[in-house]
């Protein structure tokens, strides 16, 4: 009778809660630790990894900012005949795209909900003023307070007093940037007319004619900027845009009025050429794919027809063929020269190994300059290697061999430097295979070779896969090995991603071209997990 | 009488630009003996401050990330002309008031005392660099040749045989190879924006195709032309220059169709330290500052004042040696020398940095 009445009621803990209850609050307790533990883990991945590559991702394809500097020529464009000179309207809708500045005052401002019959876009706000009037003419919200009232926090948080005096002016620094990025999409420009002119008023009664004064101004310097950044990026679409706006923009300064077209032209004869007319065509959308297409020698054409970029320009997609076969060529080689030495590593007596597994570690802990100076040392065409077969008469003096400054020395140099990537994680998995096996097999009957090829290469797979995913990885990305070594064709598309980021600052084509060899190496990731296995990997 | 007030004016403002005890400012630049020269000329005599110098590899690629995201660390940065101008356009500098700056002891502006048009308000001058083509002397007539005189040689493999060295991007390679093929140096750029002169040009590198070793840092070239390993390279002038006059190099430059191009020093917007950056920036473009620099490597003074200063006082350099034949921007070296359009190179760069890479791999 008990027995069966304790089988059916709970089982209780000593406190008298059900054991179920209990058992679920202790496994919650110690998930939320768990949580807490990897919780810094997750951060670090999200600030460094995961928000730099959305990043990256969003660059590629983001075209915003040139739909910001000609919201009303992208919205008219549509309309061009595309085969000639366009007419009046659209210059006109150019002039005033450089000229004014109401698209920072206007709500819908960019894009297809851009409205070109508004005539908020048709006021001329007059250089010297006054300028309160024309400005709520263009966007009537300018004329209440609580247009004005958040541009006003910013100002008075910034003057707030945070007890240290660096702190304050560094307050005082950011807050011209921080309302310049409120108005305008540029985190580089700089309100500082406006932040002043907000000092003095109170929050709460009409903006007068200074702070309009001051807010115009501001924007008129921001445009500028706007306009610089967004020649940079019609430049990236036709050669020449650079040129034609910086002329352009000292030319309308002195245009009367209407029309516009003949003086445009007169100004820069660029104005009258069809290609740069068709440019703009293909930067009208927020969003562009033109700089992966660039980043495989594609681009559109004025109908957004995909095209081969113009032969003398190819040049990425040889790059990225390039940079597979050394990659390969570096795994094959790494793995080649890798494997006996991790074998020799697995099985020589502790003191020969620890020996020789120093002599593997050495280069890694040398500078990587220094190694790669000592291969130019060794293989250049005045260098040791060729000196000795000429001397030996290997070799005439006339025909030393390239090999450095060309692909030869990128492959052979970079097998070096990513050898130990390869080594390591072999020989760890060697070590831990019984000789044992191998003798077992020979006693078996098996000749040498295939105990060999049967009992003990199996067994190494997973150390070989990890070996080859690891050097393949890093080999695929590399940029400063091929730029010092690779001279004329050992150079890799890291080199064209690290001059885009660094040289050309067109982020654009960089992180389309970063994004290309993520995909590239995620896809091989998954084809190594369908061939291999992933769980098959083994680093130690 | 103008003149005189513009300098009153500035010296009234000079002087009242009040600065903190002691002010740190941070500037970017190439590193190496540059480095130590500015460090020498403008930054050991600064008494207002100390200059830190740090090394980075040119570019704006960091200046945008610092500026744009608000948290700057470099408060000044050198930068060669393509970037001087962009940098300015899109908003990555300190506009700077002009009337601050020291002008020349005859009362010219340092505007208009600098030597090539100042492109806009960002930039205060320092230097004039330049390719140019140098070899090792004996090189060619231990071969029983005479030796190389000008750029067209350079082209010439046939009568000047062995390797050629030079860099990995195309500017100063385009003006050359134009002026190798029989252009005037006044009409390169003209060449250069007409139908089919870029074409002339890539025809006469392809001329060298087949001979050329690739450099991409500075130290390079004299490697290679020190092992033998090329007859002749491309070089800066101060890299060179520096191994002749510190180390006895026996290099022997050809300043036939050397191409000129200028160093800015411009400063980054929002940082704070404002005053104290351009405080130092008016005292790093002042004559006798410029001309100081060319005590430790030869690199040519923007301003004309500063070389006037290094001629008056010859021999100028450290080891007690002239330094005007070294210059890249006085006497001889200018009878046949191209000064770099960044204009040109800002319109037209991207696309030809493409081209030329496609025929470094053809």
């Amino acid at each position: 009778m008990a027995i069966a009445n304790a089988s059916s009621a709970p089982i209780l803990t000593a406190d008298g809660t059900p054991l179920k209850v209990s058992l679920k609050r202790s496994m919650r307790r110690s998930k939320i630790q768990a949580l807490f533990l990897v919780l810094p883990a997750f951060l670090f991945l999200l600030v460094v990894f995961i928000l730099p590559i959305g990043n990256l991702l969003t660059r590629s394809v983001d075209d915003t900012l040139v739909n910001w500097q000609l919201p009303l020529t992208f919205q008219m464009i549509a309309d061009w005949d595309r085969a000639n000179i366009p007419e009046e309207e659209l210059f006109r809708a150019v002039f005033v795209d450089f000229t004014t500045v109401n698209k920072f005052f206007i709500e819908s401002n960019r894009g297809s909900s851009v409205n070109t019959s508004d005539a908020a876009w048709w006021v001329a706000i007059p250089p010297k003023g006054p300028y309160r009037e024309a400005i709520i003419q263009i966007n009537p919200a300018w004329g209440d307070v609580v247009t004005w009232q958040p541009l006003k926090e910013i100002v008075d948080r910034s003057l707030e007093d945070t007890g240290s005096e660096k702190d304050n002016k560094h307050n005082q620094r950011r807050a011209p940037f921080d309302l310049c990025s409120e108005l305008t999409p540029l985190t580089n420009a700089t309100c500082s007319k406006l932040f002043r002119a907000l000092q003095n008023w109170d929050g709460n009664s009409s903006p007068d004619e200074p702070i309009f004064a001051a807010v115009y101004k501001d924007l008129a310097s921001a445009q500028k900027i706007l306009t610089g950044k967004s020649s940079t990026r019609m430049n990236y679409e036709q050669p020449g845009w650079k040129g034609l706006v910086r002329t352009s923009i000292r030319a309308f300064k002195k245009m009367e009025g209407p029309p516009y077209k003949e003086a445009m032209i007169k100004a820069n004869k660029r104005w009258g050429e069809i290609p740069f007319w068709e440019s703009l065509v293909l930067m009208k959308d927020n969003y562009t794919m033109g700089y992966y297409l660039n980043a495989v020698d594609r681009r559109f054409d004025v109908n957004k027809k995909i095209q081969l970029q113009s032969e003398e320009r190819r040049v990425y997609v040889m790059l990225w063929w390039r940079t597979l076969l050394i990659s390969f060529l570096v795994t094959v080689g790494c793995l080649v020269l890798a494997y006996p030495v991790s074998h020799l590593l697995a099985t020589l007596p502790l003191r020969y190994s620890n020996l020789l597994m120093i002599c593997v570690l050495m280069p890694f802990w040398t500078s990587l300059l220094v190694r790669i100076v000592s291969w130019m040392v060794m293989l250049q065409q005045q260098g040791v290697i060729n000196d000795a077969l000429v001397w030996s008469h290997l070799l005439s003096d006339e025909n030393r061999l390239p090999m450095m400054y060309n692909f030869t020395g990128t492959v052979i140099v970079m097998i070096q430097i990513l050898l130990p990537f390869m080594i390591l994680p072999i020989y760890s998995v060697m070590k831990t295979i019984p000789p044992s096996y191998m003798r077992a097999a020979q006693n078996l009957g098996a000749p040498p070779s295939l105990a060999f090829l049967r009992v003990y290469m199996p067994q190494t797979l997973p150390g070989i896969g990890a070996g080859v995913i690891l050097v393949f990885i890093v080999a695929i990305g590399y940029y400063i090995t091929p730029d010092l070594v690779g001279g004329k064709d050992g150079r890799m598309i890291g080199n064209m991603i690290a001059y885009h980021m660094q040289k050309s600052l067109n982020w654009g084509l960089g992180a389309a071209m970063g994004s290309v060899l993520l995909g590239a190496i995620l896809i091989l990731y998954w084809i190594y997990d369908k061939l291999v296995g992933i769980d098959n990997l083994k680093m130690g | 009488m103008r003149k005189s007030l513009q300098f009153g004016l500035a010296a009234a403002l000079g002087a009242a630009i009040v600065l903190p005890a002691q002010a740190e400012v941070t500037v970017a630049s190439w590193g190496g003996a540059y480095t130590m020269s500015q460090q020498k000329a403008y930054a050991d005599t600064w008494t207002a401050g100390t200059a830190t110098f740090i090394n980075y590899n040119g570019g704006l690629g960091e200046v945008r990330t610092q500026v744009e995201s608000g948290n700057i660390q470099w408060d000044i940065v050198d930068v060669l002309p393509h970037e001087a101008r962009v940098g300015c356009d899109e908003g990555l500098f300190e506009e700077l008031p002009r009337d601050v700056f020291t002008p020349a002891p005859d009362g010219t502006s340092m505007d208009d005392d600098t030597m090539v048009p100042v492109p806009n308000d960002c930039v205060v001058p320092q230097i004039f660099w330049s390719y140019v083509p140098f070899y090792k002397e004996g090189t060619f007539q231990s071969k029983g040749r005479k030796a190389p005189k000008t750029i067209a040689d350079f082209f010439d493999v046939e009568n000047f045989p062995g390797k050629r060295g030079i860099h990995t991007w195309a500017n100063a390679l385009i003006e050359m190879a134009l002026m190798a093929d029989g252009v005037a140096a006044a009409d390169v750029y003209d060449v250069m924006s007409s139908d089919g002169g870029i074409d002339r040009a890539f025809a006469k590198l392809d001329t060298i195709k087949n001979d050329v070793v690739f450099w991409s840092s500075g130290s390079k070239p004299l490697e290679l032309v020190m092992s033998g390993e090329v007859s002749m390279a491309l070089a800066y002038n101060g890299r060179i220059g520096a191994a002749i006059l510190s180390e006895g190099a026996p290099f022997v430059v050809n300043w036939d169709g050397q191409v000129l191009e200028e160093e800015w020093l411009v400063m980054l917007k929002g940082t704070p330290n404002y005053d104290e950056a351009l405080a130092f920036m008016i005292h790093a473009s002042a004559p006798e500052q410029q001309a100081g620099q060319a005590k430790w490597i030869n690199y040519g003074p923007m301003r004309r004042s500063g070389l006037d200063v290094i001629a008056a006082n010859e021999p100028f350099f450290n080891t007690g040696v002239d330094i005007m034949p070294h210059m890249p921007n006085a006497g001889v070296a200018m009878a046949n020398a191209v000064f770099a359009n960044p204009d040109w190179w800002a319109d037209n760069g991207d696309a030809i940095a493409e081209r030329f890479t496609a025929w470094m791999g053809q």
